[in-house]
């Protein structure tokens, strides 16, 4: 689905990823884990297409295609979702409202014909279920005065709204107390399928007791600096990230 | 200010057609138009070495000899005409073409309870009432020379009077020019009386076509008695070969409250004094504006308030989207006088500009003179948040709906805050229709 070959991206001349090999096939979960700094979020970002960041080196392609020559929208429609680290708040636009046009720019992409609002309507009633959202929640400006929660439901919410095939949850679980945790988590583990795919950008290891990856891959300094499975997150958790960075900086390049 | 040889030019030859320029609202009042006259005569029009019009100088665009004589057009679009007024069966239309009363497109009554109209002309005992209170207050208001233009010169107006028995119902005034004659001079003089302890909302809308250059140079004066509730709002949307410059002088008394909502959409040269007389005490003022410039439109907003008397309130909230090669202008003033005690007065000016080539010049400008007073302001100008929109484009949005989207959310802050719904959809689909934005709500 995803084949990530040495990935080179910078921001204002600061060079952050320096060379990231990665392949992600349909059905599966993959954790990226690594200290502060370590270029996760860039990662995150680039895929989604943020234009701050510059491409230096490298390639992505997504089913076969070359993503870095597409638009953030363009790959949002070929079904790339960025669940954000930090969600922007737009006064004025409600959830409800633009995710209807969204979903239907996505649908008119695809060939498909837009969906009404009666359906639309019973399709969103269903998502907010998933991720025990509120409908004023929905209706009020995007993200205005939610709290860090709020905001990471809503995001996980637009997600199970929009079913992308890739979903990329960067830090989902940063400011989430237990019980949003395991919200966040079963919204997104009923979601996966065996058609589509998730990588879960992490700090800790707390998330991955909720959505378990089928890989785990430690990014340092802008490479991944090892992979491994499961296990590797709770070797992590336990030792911290400095026998990794110890191996890492004794290993000549 | 110095007075050029073509403003005397321009004096001298008004001067001489005035005799033929029809009736006006201020024809018993000639100590007025002579005041204004002789003001005219010693500063002429401002140039770009006045202060208050450093960036509107439309010196050179207004001819030396303009025909005063409104045309009767025979050439109206009436389908066009209906198509755009206010879809509201419940209003009273009052709709003047190229200055002239059009008796055909209104459906003003003379049964209303409460509300009088008073054509040019017509000179009925009623008026005198209006006049006489616009007489005892106009003298505190800023000094403007087009409002002496204005005055010195007229040739168009009404009078209304608003009592306590009118069911309140909108009042929608029209202004529509198609003038099939070239270089046309309205001078058009609206005075409102709103009696004590009476519910207001009145509507200005100003249409023009592009056919001929004209000139428009409206004032309105708006008298608000004790306990009056006055919601006062001023559509613009005029031409790109056209002047227009738009005087509102707004008196208020004990215990009123007046809202103004100044939604300038197009105009090549748009310009708005709009001064709030806060006469006596407890008055209330809410000062909201949109402003919306494009091609190279110019549009200046120019904004008095004037804290005369202790506890008022006034708060001012004006946004402008600028793009193409547009320039606005956004000129604050707020006075707090010596006695005005336990004044609170509130501004803020918020700005987008989505081009390189398009301005704004924000000026707020605070001279308070009394001490235990609460007054803030502030301003911004910035651009399109990139980060809201990758985020909406990351949702799947392309760039000309995630742009239309934002900046939909942008103005109806503003939209949002007109109380008559079918003024509010008017104004907000006219926004929507510029925007591209074809979302449901």
């Amino acid at each position: 689905m995803l084949k990530i070959q040495d990935l080179k991206a910078s921001i204002e001349d600061n060079q952050i990823l320096k060379g990231i090999n990665m392949e992600v096939k349909a059905g599966e979960v993959h954790a990226i884990m690594g200290p502060n700094g370590s270029g996760k979020s860039t990662l995150a970002s680039v895929l989604a297409g943020r234009e701050e960041f510059e491409v230096d080196g490298g390639q992505v392609h997504f089913e076969g295609e070359d993503l870095l020559e597409l638009s953030p929208e363009d790959r949002a429609r070929k079904g790339i979702f960025l669940a954000f680290q930090y969600p922007v708040e737009i006064p004025g636009v409600s959830t409800t409202n633009f995710l209807k046009s969204a979903m239907n720019q996505i649908r008119e992409y695809n060939g498909l014909k837009p969906m009404d609002s009666v359906h639309f309507l019973k399709h969103i009633k269903e998502k907010m279920q998933l991720v025990e959202i509120d409908q004023s929640l929905l209706s009020r400006s995007l993200n205005e005065g939610f709290s860090g929660g709020e905001k990471k439901r809503n995001e996980i919410f637009q997600m199970a709204v929009l079913e992308p095939k890739l979903a990329i949850l960067d830090e989902t679980d940063s400011g989430l107390d237990i019980d949003a945790l395991r919200i966040v988590a079963n919204g997104v583990n009923k979601l996966k399928s065996a058609d589509n795919a998730v990588i879960v950008v992490t700090h800790y290891q707390r998330l991955l007791n909720y959505i378990v990856p089928d890989y785990v891959h430690v990014l340092y300094e802008g490479r991944i600096v090892k992979s491994g499975t499961k296990e590797l997150a709770l070797e992590l958790e336990a030792k911290g990230y400095d026998w990794i960075k110890q191996e890492f900086n004794s290993t000549p390049v | 200010m110095a007075l050029t040889d073509t403003d005397i030019n321009l004096i001298d030859t008004l001067a001489s057609k005035s005799d033929q320029s029809g009736t006006s609202i201020l024809n018993d009042l000639p100590e007025i138009r002579n005041e204004s006259l002789n003001a005219l005569r010693d500063s002429g029009l401002p140039g770009n070495k006045h202060e208050e019009y450093k960036y509107f100088n439309v010196s050179r665009k207004i001819k030396r000899d303009y025909n005063i004589l409104l045309p009767h057009s025979t050439e109206i679009d009436r389908e066009e005409v209906k198509s755009k007024l206010v879809k509201d069966s419940e209003g009273i239309h009052i709709v003047f073409i190229n200055g002239n009363y059009s008796e055909e497109f209104s459906n003003f009554d003379k049964s209303i309870d409460g509300f009088e109209f008073f054509p040019p002309g017509d000179s009925t005992e009623g008026i005198n009432q209006i006049l006489d209170s616009f007489n005892n207050q106009r003298q505190n208001i800023n000094k403007d020379p087009y409002l002496d233009l204005n005055r010195a010169f007229p040739n168009a107006g009404y009078a209304i009077r608003i009592s306590k028995d009118f069911d309140p119902k909108p009042v929608y005034i029209y202004h529509f020019v198609n003038s099939g004659v070239q270089d046309l001079l309205i001078n058009h003089t609206g005075i409102i009386l709103v009696e004590k302890d009476t519910k207001a909302d009145l509507s200005e809308i100003f249409i023009s076509d592009n056919k001929n250059h004209h000139f428009r140079n409206h004032s309105t004066e708006l008298i608000t008695q004790n306990g009056a509730f006055v919601n006062y709002h001023l559509i613009q949307e005029t031409g790109s070969d056209s002047v227009n410059i738009h005087n509102t002088n707004i008196y208020q008394s004990t215990n009123s409250r007046v809202n103004t909502y100044t939604f300038s959409l197009s105009g090549k040269d748009l310009r708005n004094n709009l001064n709030i007389l806060l006469n006596e005490e407890d008055c209330e003022s809410h000062l909201y504006g949109l402003y919306f410039i494009s091609n190279n439109d110019h549009i200046d907003n120019h904004t008095t308030v004037d804290h005369r008397k202790p506890h008022c309130y006034s708060n001012e909230y004006y946004k402008g989207i600028i793009d193409d090669k547009g320039m606005g202008t956004f000129n604050g003033k707020i006075y707090v006088r010596p006695n005005a005690q336990k004044t609170n007065a509130f501004q803020s000016n918020k700005n987008l500009v989505l081009t390189d080539g398009a301005t704004i010049n924000t000026k707020p400008q605070l001279e308070i003179w009394a001490d235990d007073v609460k007054c803030s302001h502030g301003a911004t100008t910035g651009q399109i948040d990139e980060a809201q929109m990758f985020y909406l484009r990351s949702r799947g949005l392309d760039k000309e709906t995630s742009t239309a989207l934002l900046l939909h959310a942008f103005a109806f802050d503003i939209i949002d805050r007109v109380e008559l719904n079918h003024l509010r959809k008017y104004i907000g689909s006219k926004i929507n229709n510029r925007l591209g934005y074809q979302f449901s709500d």
